[in-house]
């Protein structure tokens, strides 16, 4: 059962994550046979933690739309040659996995190499903080709380 | 904080490369253009607040569901 290899990798969030700004240090935990999915525990606080999807690997068009300032590259310690990881906090729905979602318009920017990380809300409009995983099952998951109305 | 009065059409400006217009007016609704470099986070204030609940509800996950695993290994997401 345990055969799987576990990655741990500790990363500074300097800002914290919105909502949990208190906790700076997470521990980026990551299976070596699944390059998808990660999770990310707070260090001070067993009980926060998020379960980080690798969305660069699917949503080619995303990426483009990420460009930080330079305040935030200074941030997370980004030089010339590092290339920073584009990782969405996944919304799981635990009575159907398959209406999980996933966080668009905040990415977390992951840079390895200094170990750093943050998570930036985009400007876009057009990208959601419930994105379906799964576009053909976009059903809402009925464990969720009531639905936010978007916003025109 | 600093108030400033303005018309419709009428601009300020904030550093060197931010100008914000007051596009219209509505009863109670201001239509704001706001012209900045890319790379310069404008969010209504609500955003920021549906990002901190949204992290509230993700956030008690402390470790990966095998069955979510096995979806993922099965189907991928975004089909495009």
């Amino acid at each position: 059962m345990d055969t799987v290899k576990k990655k741990e990798t500790l990363i500074e969030f300097p800002r914290g994550i919105p909502g949990f700004e208190e906790y700076k240090t997470f521990k980026l935990i990551e299976d070596e046979e699944d390059p998808f999915l990660a999770n990310l525990l707070a260090v001070e606080n067993g009980q926060a933690g998020f379960v980080l999807f690798r969305i660069q690997l699917f949503l080619e068009d995303y990426l483009p739309q990420i460009e930080l300032a330079d305040e935030e590259a200074r941030l997370l310690e980004i030089t010339q040659t590092d290339t920073p990881e584009v990782w969405t906090i996944l919304t799981l729905c635990h009575s159907d996995f398959t209406k999980t979602t996933a966080n668009l318009r905040a990415p977390v920017i992951i840079n390895r190499r200094a170990r750093k990380g943050a998570q930036f809300v985009l400007n876009d409009d057009s990208y959601s903080a419930r994105y379906p995983l799964f576009a053909d099952l976009a059903a809402p998951c009925n464990h969720g709380t009531e639905r936010r109305q978007e916003r025109g | 904080m600093l108030v400033l009065a303005r018309k419709i059409d009428e601009k300020i400006k904030i550093g060197d490369d931010i100008e914000i217009t007051i596009v219209d007016i509505t009863g109670d609704t201001v239509r704001i253009g706001i012209e900045a470099p890319r790379t310069v986070r404008i969010l209504r204030h609500e955003v920021y607040e549906e990002i901190v609940k949204q992290n509230m509800e993700a956030s008690k996950q402390t470790e990966i569901p095998q069955e979510l695993q096995k979806i993922l290994s099965n189907k991928k997401p975004w089909p495009r």
